[in-house]
């Protein structure tokens, strides 16, 4: 299966990348060159970030080790069958929370997958490292700076792509898609002009000359910005309401996805869509089947419930995965949260996606199997899982590129693309 | 002051009087008066740069470290009676009745942070001590508080107001213990609820909560590689157990030690010995952290990127850090030294920083002398831009880098942004847009226009874009529009 699904991004090799190589350049250069030449590309990646460590351990219950109940006096989330407030069983051991209930469906269906104890080989616990390190790919690394998502659009460079090829939903560019590859970021999708009224155009060819020949970050940024707005105005004519039974939360992720869904319905190029979620820093009254955390996975369940229905069957070239810094402290804390801990769980979304299963080794509560005897230690790299979507979904075999310094071993590969 | 102190600041003085001699030193002097009116403030304009010639530099830099009353400043901000009220005063006239929903309405919660951010618009606009406003946000997001929710809504004020704005030029050890013990940072970092876990006090929850601990270390002072490990973290929540805040329904917000909550016993922070000491104990480690080489170093490189470059130039920020450590953290000391060096005036840092969202918006109100009544409409722009005023939610705050500011859909509200100020469309800001029809009709309309706000010429496509959207009808205000649109007015 995941030979036939490498063929996604078909590696034909130009007479262009032949002729390069016989000038002695190497087989990087080749396989970017190979995948340059893909003739058309669908794939689209929705990437979520869950800022502020969500507690992978309430999200995605273990609830066949008991200590989970031992360490949690007051937020861990009942045992499935235990009446109101249950866990949702996933596999007789993990389970999803219950306010993630419109997601049950499609880990019924195979297309949702759960990655547990993921996380990053750097033992960071603060928030903006490990977020620095799991957007560039390179964890410890305090000198890099572009994301992974960018290496991405660079070494699978696209002769004429779109200019909403990849776009962040964020009002400033994250940094998993900063870089020399141009991307967007933008906290509306819907937008199609400015100015005064009656005077828009004049307004915009003013602007347009303005930044038309400067070479720097606020020149680049302005084309990019016109060119997106004649795109999204493409979109307008084919403004269509989501479809039956897609209830969008109305919360800003819910609208976000939307507007993603409405975009990819477009048909006008989109690749990587970025989201970003917040407050899942729950240090205090985190809850258990209620209350702080139940309220945010209700919001990312029910919005991601919505955002499958509404594509319904073009969900077959979309992978939406989730991803947060770091997990949280098996033992709950003196204010009935959790603090900064080490391993999480992350979620695939998608036609494509290998579900139905959690995937990972899991390295058990007892103390001796806790990093330094408090926190979920990790087993799986986040890179492994990324580099699994990079190659298997986008199709983008570069991994060098994008993850150096990582070995990734495509047998060791945890299958969680189809 | 000390005499040493005056002594060292009259040098500091002295060194500023340039021999000015011929043409090209006075260009020179034009430029470097021009682009510290640009940076030493929320936006050049020509009274401002007229000022800064007048009593020159040196003394402008000295006068803003010392400002004095501005009356005509306190009586906008009159209009806003939120910003004088204590804690009590505000649960009452604010109240949170239950069932009703949040909002900024008057009388509603939601009006405090609302005023607050009306007046963070308002002083910015129209304060002259721009240096102390400009130094209040730089702490303002160095001590970075989400003030939307829970008691925060009530204690942003006094955070403000009490714990930032008066050590903005301070004493960095007394700016941190004021945000240490503000009710906004005890309850924004959690620090409220965190207590020794064999505390006998009766509570459902207890026991240590890291999250100060480690933004104090990791955000406020050392900085993420300043040499502390988990084990610090811990200890230093250990020590700051028992500081906490009073509950709302006491009718006051504020902060308490408690005792009981306090865990006892010596904790070792960062391989110092810190023996039992109650609340001292905090003390203790604050005033110690605010010593410590890390913390200058991470204040000076933070304050340089500020006001130099988004790449600090490492001299500038070595002797930034040395001046922090010699004057024991004096704020306004390490401002001097920057404000007067050969690396801040630097031509290749000239009209290289990207403005923030409130740079952006405040300037381009100083610029059309704009007339700020009621700041509400236009502190709610500031958020559209990016950046909504003390709403950012995680703790390092907001970067203020041009990679972090610029955005694809941020430029185009800023595009919105210009035409709504140009055009006088911002409620409660009266902006005299008879202005821009009489330097549209003068025969150099453009060269009008550009200098009245760029105070200086435009680049050629910027000239050349204005002079076409003048050719094809473009009305005056959209003309001004466009200037404050421009890639010139976006930098400082």
């Amino acid at each position: 299966m995941g030979a036939h699904v490498d063929m996604r991004r078909r590696l034909c090799l130009t007479g262009g990348a032949v002729a390069a190589a016989s000038f002695g350049l190497g087989p990087r250069f080749l396989l970017r060159a190979a995948a340059a030449a893909t003739p058309s590309r669908d794939a689209v990646l929705v990437a979520i970030f869950q800022r502020g460590a969500v507690d992978g351990l309430n999200m995605i219950v273990p609830h066949g080790e008991g200590r989970y109940y031992d360490a949690r006096r007051t937020i861990a989330v009942p045992r499935p069958g235990a009446g109101a407030g249950a866990a949702l069983d996933l596999d007789g051991f993990f389970a999803l929370h219950p306010a993630m209930a419109r997601l049950a469906p499609a880990f019924a269906a195979g297309e949702l997958a759960i990655v547990h104890a993921c996380g990053s080989p750097d033992p960071s616990r603060s928030h903006f490292d490990a977020q620095d390190y799991m957007e560039t790919g390179q964890p410890g690394d305090r000198s890099a700076l572009d994301g992974w998502l960018n290496r991405h659009l660079e070494s699978a460079p696209e002769p004429g792509a779109s200019t909403v090829r990849a776009v962040a939903l964020s009002s400033q560019m994250p940094r998993a898609l900063s870089g020399a590859a141009p991307a967007l970021a933008t906290t509306t999708l819907t937008q199609v002009a400015f100015g005064p009224p009656g005077q828009g155009a004049l307004a915009r060819a003013a602007v347009e000359r303005m930044y038309a020949t400067r070479d720097d970050l606020l020149g680049r940024t302005t084309r990019d910005a016109l060119a997106s707005l004649d795109v999204f105005g493409r979109l307008d004519g084919a403004a269509s309401p989501p479809a039956k039974g897609a209830v969008y939360p109305s919360t800003e992720l819910g609208n976000q996805l939307r507007e993603v869904a409405r975009v990819i319905k477009g048909k006008v190029g989109l690749e990587i869509a970025f989201l970003n979620t917040g407050g899942w820093d729950t240090h205090v009254l985190e809850g258990g089947s209620d209350g702080q955390l139940a309220g945010l996975l209700r919001d990312l369940a029910d919005a991601l419930a919505a955002f499958r229905i509404d594509l319904g069957d073009e969900m077959a070239r979309v992978c939406v995965l989730t991803m947060s810094e770091f997990g949280r402290t098996l033992e709950e804390n003196g204010s009935g949260g959790t603090d900064h801990g080490r391993a999480t769980a992350m979620m695939l979304l998608g036609g494509g996606v290998a579900g139905g299963r959690v995937y990972g080794r899991w390295p058990g509560l007892a103390p001796e199997q806790l990093f330094e005897g408090r926190d979920l230690a990790v087993t799986t790299d986040f890179r492994s899982l990324f580099a699994e979507v990079l190659v298997h979904h986008l199709g983008n075999p570069d991994v060098a590129s994008v993850f150096p310094d990582f070995a990734y071993d495509v047998k060791q590969r945890l299958g969680v693309i189809a | 002051m000390t005499v040493r102190r005056k002594l060292a600041w009259a040098a500091l003085v002295a060194g500023l009087w340039l021999p000015v001699t011929g043409h090209a030193a006075d260009a020179e002097e034009e430029a470097r008066i021009l682009h510290l009116a640009k940076r030493a403030s929320f936006g050049a304009t020509s009274d401002l740069v007229d000022e800064i010639r007048r009593v020159g530099r040196a003394r402008w830099i000295a006068q803003q470290l010392a400002p004095s009353a501005d009356p005509p400043l306190a009586a906008r901000l009159a209009r806003y009676p939120a910003l004088d009220m204590d804690s009590a005063a505000l649960l009452a006239s604010y109240p949170q009745r239950p069932g009703e929903a949040a909002g900024d309405a008057i009388g509603r919660p939601g009006r405090i942070l609302a005023e607050v951010s009306a007046d963070v618009v308002t002083r910015a606009v129209h304060a002259r001590a721009q240096i102390a406003e400009v130094m209040t946000d730089f702490w303002l997001n160095h001590f970075n508080v989400y003030a939307a929710e829970g008691p925060t809504r009530y204690s942003c004020v006094a955070y403000v107001r009490d714990a930032i704005r008066p050590h903005a030029l301070g004493r960095f050890r007394d700016l941190l213990l004021a945000t240490a013990e503000s009710p906004a940072m005890l309850y924004y970092l959690d620090n409220y609820l965190s207590s020794s876990p064999s505390t006998r006090v009766r509570r459902k929850n207890k026991g240590l909560n890291e999250n100060y601990a480690r933004e104090l270390l990791e955000l406020h002072t050392l900085g993420v590689a300043g040499g502390y490990t988990q084990n610090d973290v811990v200890e230093v929540a250990r020590v700051f157990t028992g500081w906490t805040i009073t509950q709302q329904r006491s009718g006051r917000i504020e902060h308490v030690f408690v005792p009981r909550l306090h865990e006892p016993g010596v904790k070792t922070v960062l391989g110092h010995r810190v023996a039992q000491a109650g609340r001292d104990e905090g003390v203790e480690v604050l005033d110690m952290l605010a010593r410590e080489r890390a913390t200058a170093e991470l204040v000076a490189r933070k304050l340089v990127s500020r006001f130099v470059a988004d790449v600090p130039p490492a001299s500038l920020v070595e002797r930034a850090k040395g001046v922090f450590l010699a004057t024991d953290g004096n704020i306004a000391w390490v401002v001097a030294t920057i404000l007067t060096a050969d690396e801040f005036y630097a031509p290749e840092h000239r009209d290289t920083k990207v403005k923030s969202p409130l740079e952006l918006l405040a300037g381009a109100l100083r610029t059309a002398r704009a007339d700020v009544r009621l700041g509400f409409a236009a502190a709610t722009l500031v958020g559209n831009l990016g950046q909504p005023i003390l709403r950012a939610q995680p703790p390092i705050g907001w970067s203020e880098t041009a990679a972090a500011v610029v955005s694809a859909g941020g430029m185009v509200t800023r595009f919105d942004a210009a035409y709504l100020v140009a055009s006088g469309r911002i409620a409660g800001v009266r902006v005299d847009a008879a202005r821009w029809t009489e330097l549209a009709q003068s025969t150099s309309a453009v060269d009008a226009l550009t200098q009245e706000i760029l105070l200086s010429s435009a680049s050629a496509a910027t000239r050349t874009a204005l002079e076409e959207a003048r050719a094809a009808g473009a009305r005056p205000a959209l003309l001004a529009a466009l200037v404050l649109s421009s890639p010139e007015f976006q930098q400082q």
